[in-house]
């Protein structure tokens, strides 16, 4: 009985140590819980919404929970070179759909024995690539979706992303690494790598993240031909102990060549004290650097949450009710 | 108010685990983040071999040229078949591997592809893991096999949902699946309830609960189920700190608000193998817990269908 007592006025009491100690320092913010160093992060800004269905003109379909949580979710989005405009994986309805300000545009249909497809890429030449995860299909198509190449052995592949007109780098976790292929389907290669090397690529190599754990990120990048990578720049975060960087992710480059990435670094409890986007050179040089807030989502099988827009742009993509939203952050 | 609220919140709570004796108290078993553990430093995983060219003799091109080549031998082939003495059919039994059937019943183990090509609109895991068969399964053998079932023309070929595998087969029958799976818990300690079970549910507007939460503290282990390779392991907004891995016999998991993985991608993985720790990261989240989704073929399964050793439901 006094052990009871004992133990209950000891919970009082921490509660109340508690309460004081955490009430100012985060708060819930788009379900998440930020640090107050994150208090004044920018949002993104709506580009466009597109109602959920099974019309051309809708992404997603209509079988799915109601609050479509990630089942449903297009699983890929690009801009194109006039940002405003944003190619749209409709995995669901079997399309590829180009839309400007929610208008549809464009539309490919993808054929059924394709089966379901969870990311795409195009060449500056018209072709385009699309990745079967589940059955480990590449199948490079025109743009009117005629099958040209099907590639098999890439099952479970994450991503990928045309490096060239005729080469494409796949993210290939069984093939420990990222492979590079060509449209011919020849293998030209594989990275050995974990995930934090990327598939976006550049005439210096293929770039990368170190950022999980630790509370220095680092920038690197994979000559083509090389054997050790190159550490472009450090990110240092060690303004409060025992925060580190929890990941991040490289979202591609712009019209001039600039590479854009994010960096999150969290306390052990989660609290997210940095949410940030760089803007660099090829050199290293950090251009700008913004702090934003989320649109958060669990979709873990999404190749990619936000994509670099040759304006200079980041977009990123939200799920709400019955529409589907995509938004940017402008690094202006 | 609110610290009046939080003070409350901390009476009610010590007075329940005060007053219950029914919890597993699995804090206190948790423990400490296993420092032995392999580390693998940047500077080691980054030093790269040679990208040469690599074989992978299973890789199949049909170029346009020659699709429609292809499409016509393929519907001479099934016309051949159709017009043959009928079709054997072969019932799976414990202990069988695709290629023990084809020497035993086919007369050349080597012919086992047959049977994929033969069975893979039935059994489309069968594509990715010809290596999963389950006992009970009816496999489509070609003409003049010996067979231990033998059925008249034009029979339908009825699979179970159209070919998916259902946590359903795996409870009526016995696999052969050399993965391990089955032999090794998600987490340890696993405490004795589970605080969101797999399917419809009403939090943060979320309709649809596409895994299970199990209650543990922050710094839980967590482990691969079975033998496998580690596919995503990474952060995002919602799920925080999350580990995928494709396992042996074709299911992943997914497991999420990690505190912390100690797998990177590629990392082949073995049943019971620690992964990661638990904690609280991500959106969505009330409090530490581990959240795990099982899925196949892409699709969410309840994790109750396809592992027996979560504690029974309330």
């Amino acid at each position: 009985m006094l052990k009871k007592t004992v133990l209950v006025l000891f919970a009082v009491l921490m509660g109340g140590v508690l309460a004081d100690a955490h009430e100012e320092e985060f708060k819930l913010i788009n379900h998440l819980r930020y640090y107050k160093t994150m208090y004044d992060a920018h949002e993104a800004d709506e580009l466009m919404r597109i109602p959920y269905g099974l019309k051309p003109e809708n992404v997603g379909g209509e079988d799915q929970d109601s609050k479509k949580e990630c089942q449903g979710v297009p699983m890929a989005f690009r801009p194109t070179e006039n940002s405003d405009e944003v190619w749209i994986l409709d995995s669901i309805n079997r399309g590829l759909k180009l839309f400007k300000s929610g208008k549809l545009l464009k539309h490919i249909k993808i054929k059924q024995e394709m089966g379901f497809i969870s990311d795409f890429a195009f060449n500056k030449k018209g072709k385009i690539a699309l990745l079967n995860q589940n059955v480990g299909n590449v199948y490079i198509i025109n743009d009117n979706g005629n099958l040209i190449k099907n590639i098999s052995g890439f099952q479970c592949a994450n991503s990928l992303e045309f490096v060239s007109e005729n080469t494409l780098l796949i993210d290939s976790p069984l093939s420990h690494g990222k492979v590079k292929l060509s449209i011919d389907g020849d293998l030209l290669g594989v990275y050995e790598s974990d995930q934090t090397l990327s598939v976006y690529s550049s005439e210096k190599g293929v770039w990368g993240l170190d950022c999980y754990g630790g509370q220095v990120a680092k920038l690197f990048v994979r000559p083509n031909n090389g054997k050790t990578i190159k550490v472009i720049v450090e990110f240092p975060y060690k303004d409060y102990e025992d925060v580190e960087y929890k990941g991040g992710n490289i979202y591609g480059f712009d019209k001039d060549g600039n590479i854009y990435f994010g960096l999150v670094a969290c306390n052990p409890e989660g609290i997210i004290y940095r949410d940030r986007i760089y803007k660099c050179n090829q050199n290293g040089e950090v251009l700008k650097e913004i702090d934003v807030l989320s649109k958060p989502f669990m979709s873990p099988n999404l190749p990619r949450h936000r994509v670099a827009c040759p304006d200079g742009r980041v977009l990123t993509f939200h799920s709400f009710e019955d529409n589907y939203y995509l938004y940017t952050y402008s690094m202006k | 108010m609110k610290k009046t609220c939080v003070l409350l919140s901390g009476l009610i709570l010590a007075l329940g685990v005060a007053t219950n004796p029914n919890l597993t108290n699995v804090c206190a078993t948790v423990d400490p983040f296993d420092e032995s553990a392999e580390v693998v430093t940047s500077e080691e995983k980054f030093v790269a071999e040679d990208p040469g060219e690599i074989e992978i003799e299973t890789a199949k091109v049909i170029t346009g040229e020659n699709k429609e080549e292809e499409e016509n031998k393929e519907e001479q082939e099934e016309q051949e078949k159709e017009e043959g003495s009928g079709t054997v059919e072969y019932t799976v039994k414990p202990g069988d591997f695709l290629s023990l059937i084809a020497g035993n019943q086919m007369g050349n183990s080597s012919r086992w592809p047959e049977i994929v090509e033969l069975n893979k609109d039935k059994y489309p895991s069968l594509l990715s893991n010809p290596n999963l068969i389950y006992a009970g399964w009816v496999l489509t053998l070609p003409t003049g096999s010996k067979g231990n079932t033998v059925t008249p023309n034009n029979t339908s070929n009825n699979g179970n949902n159209g070919g998916t595998v259902t946590g359903g087969v795996i409870a009526n029958g016995q696999s052969t699946d050399s993965s391990g799976w089955g032999s090794a818990s998600p987490c340890e300690p696993m405490p004795s309830w589970i605080s969101s079970e797999y399917g419809p549910r009403d939090l943060f507007g979320h309709s649809f609960h596409h895994g299970i939460d199990i209650p543990v503290c922050s710094g839980t282990r967590v482990n691969a189920m079975a033998n496998g390779t580690v596919i995503a392991a990474a952060f995002e907004p919602g799920g925080g700190n999350y580990v995928k891995i494709r396992y042996d016999n074709g299911y992943e998991t997914f497991y999420c608000h990690l505190q912390s993985f100690n797998v990177s991608v590629g990392d082949r993985v073995e049943a019971g193998q620690q992964v990661a720790l638990s904690d609280n990261t991500g959106q969505w989240t009330t409090g530490a817990h581990l959240h795990m989704g099982v899925y196949l073929n892409g699709q969410s399964v309840d994790p109750r269908s396809v592992y027996n050793g979560f504690p029974p439901k309330r």
